[in-house]
């Protein structure tokens, strides 16, 4: 009897997520296109003016699978329990978990503004509603936009935890980005329960997502991205070229100080933040300092303004993730 | 007599033809090449890493230079030295003579190189106090050790500090420095209140290790209360920054909760520190 294939998108506990394994091959280029790089002097790169013609991902199947997950928890009126969903940025677990959560009508949680967040005459709370009688479950679509790290901006969030853990919430989903959540684990150091995630893409799964299979090319994006659906995407339309040349990351600035690791670490921490938001968390670094940042890591494909907001880009995150952990910063588990 | 004299001074040398010079010049040159090469490597490698790595590359430097140096000994003594016991304990005492009168310090000073090198007390990229001087170890020498202060001067102390000195070492070889920024209220102010507010302070600094624990501590003076935040940089070299920023952000918090800080008058001031 044949093997039933994995499924593409499979959730499970943040303790069973497994990267994909990286090929030794893949880690000696990568050392060695590192070294050139220090060596020969730096060739000027166009940003990223490319239209790339991606992979586009469909969540559908995502949100379907949460069901399998969370129908007996959800319908148990008697379980008023939390599930807590964390994720990388640019998986797509945020999208799959809002269409599985308009399917249910889960009450959407209202987010702080965060231009209050930080006044201190102001203190904006958490507008959790008394538990209904139907112990209807609500969902918090984005706790890292719920905070800023500034002095006076982890009040929402700590009253939030202070009030969905003592159970006053009632039965709730929570969604984090995976780097908030690292930090938040300090804010917050209260282990918690059901902790899910997307299962990390490997080459299988990859491969069912619509990409056909290459010599070890599909194995070098799993291990690329890894795992990480968003990432992989955005780098599928050099893979469907069937080009022989190795996945062209973004290349790093050539003067990199605190304060560029500094702008990508908030931009991660905070799943984007506008220019003024960026100046409130960051003090230490000078307005105009700030300015050349965005502008350097913009130019090299690292970083997009969306909507007011800057963003590490799917293509530019597994440089800046590697950025910040040869200097080390504190991590998320993916 | 005298001619027996000659003769044992002259058998305990070797007769060197050009091959062996050769050799020697060989061995010799071959050892300060490649001492050379990581020393100037490896701190280029070293510039380009952070945290662990770093220091662990920079410490490789002294090591590898004193395993080469004793090679390069080993292999050098036999072809000038008939290697009896006879000729080691003569030369030996002659060179325990040299070295009590005319080279006394400089020698000491090399062997508590080795003795730094075996115990290290100090590591390149370490964060030393040395007879009141605080730097970062940029260079381990065969006689002295290269510190480079917060305004960038560079001080050279000899190894022989470490016999009879305290050795003041901030980060231990590691990436970890606890770094401590100062605050000074007056008495009335609510210590629990400045306690939360100042671990706030430090939890939202980009420089902190978000692995190590934060601390404030409070003592009574005269003047008022001294509080010390207490926390540790993501990198040794960030420490000035990390504390400028926990001051900086730290008296604006403190100045929003309408706290006080002590002031004292400069005649009050001269009599508390002299």
């Amino acid at each position: 009897m044949a093997e039933e294939p994995e499924k593409t998108w499979q959730w499970v506990t943040v303790d069973d997520y497994e990267k994909p394994a990286v090929p030794t091959t893949i880690k000696i280029k990568k050392w060695w296109k590192k070294f050139v790089r220090w060596i020969t002097p730096e060739q000027e790169q166009e940003g990223e003016k490319e239209q790339s013609q991606v992979l586009e991902l469909s969540f559908d199947t995502a949100a379907e699978a949460l069901d399998d997950c969370f129908s007996d928890w959800l319908n148990d009126d008697d379980d008023s329990s939390l599930r807590w969903i964390i994720a990388p940025p640019h998986s797509g677990v945020e999208e799959a978990v809002q269409k599985w959560a308009e399917k249910h009508s889960l009450r959407e949680m209202s987010l702080p503004d965060r231009k209050s967040l930080c006044d201190p005459a102001d203190s904006p709370m958490p507008e959790l509603s008394p538990k209904s009688d139907d112990n209807k479950p609500w969902i918090m679509p984005q706790l890292a936009h719920s905070f800023l790290r500034q002095t006076n901006g982890l009040r929402w969030v700590r009253e939030f935890f202070s009030q969905v853990l003592s159970g006053e919430a009632g039965k709730g989903v929570i969604v984090c980005d995976s780097w908030a959540w690292a930090f938040l684990e300090k804010v917050w150091p209260v282990p918690v329960n059901q902790l899910w995630t997307l299962q990390g893409l490997d080459q299988n799964a990859l491969e069912q997502l619509g990409l056909a299979r290459g010599d070890g090319r599909l194995r070098a994006l799993a291990a690329l991205s890894r795992g990480n659906a968003g990432v992989a995407a955005a780098y599928s339309d050099r893979y469907q070229r069937g080009s022989e040349k190795a996945f062209e990351t973004p290349a790093l600035p050539s003067e990199i100080n605190d304060a560029t690791a500094f702008v990508c670490y908030a931009l991660l921490l905070h799943r984007g933040m506008s220019k003024t938001q960026l100046v409130q968390v960051l003090p230490i670094v000078s307005g105009s300092q700030l300015e050349i940042q965005l502008q350097v890591l913009k130019q090299r494909g690292l970083i997009e303004l969306e909507q007011e907001l800057w963003y590490v880009t799917p293509r530019g995150y597994p440089v800046v993730r590697e950025l910040l952990m040869s200097r080390g910063f504190w991590l998320d588990r993916f | 007599m005298e001619t027996g004299s000659v003769k044992d001074v002259t058998g305990l040398f070797k007769s060197l033809d050009g091959f062996a010079i050769f050799e020697i010049v060989v061995i010799f040159a071959l050892a300060l090449a490649v001492v050379w090469l990581t020393q100037r490597v490896l701190p280029w490698v070293a510039a380009h890493l952070h945290g662990k790595r770093r220091l662990y590359t920079l410490a490789m430097v002294p090591m590898i230079r004193i395993v080469v140096l004793v090679i390069a000994l080993v292999m050098i003594i036999p072809r000038i030295i008939e290697p009896t016991l006879q000729n080691m304990v003569a030369t030996l005492g002659a060179a325990g003579l040299a070295i009590g009168f005319a080279l006394k310090d400089y020698v000491s000073s090399l062997i508590a190189g080795v003795v730094a090198i075996h115990e290290m007390p100090y590591r390149p990229g370490d964060w030393i106090e040395v007879d009141g001087c605080y730097g970062e170890v940029t260079h381990i020498g065969m006689r002295t050790v290269e510190l480079v202060t917060n305004d960038d001067t560079v001080i050279w102390v000899p190894h022989l500090k470490l016999w009879d000195n305290l050795i003041h070492n901030a980060n231990n070889g590691g990436p970890s420095l606890m770094c401590i920024a100062e605050f000074y209220t007056q008495p009335e102010a609510d210590a629990y209140q400045i306690r939360d507010a100042l671990e706030e302070v430090a939890l939202t600094s980009p420089y902190l290790q978000l692995g190590k624990p934060i601390a404030v501590t409070a003592a009574e003076q005269p003047w008022g209360t001294k509080y010390r935040l207490k926390a540790y940089p993501i990198d040794p070299r960030q420490q000035f920054q990390f504390i400028t920023d926990m001051t900086a952000r730290g008296k604006k918090r403190l100045m929003e909760l309408d706290v006080r800080f002590a002031k004292i008058e400069s005649d009050e001031a001269y009599e508390l520190t002299h």
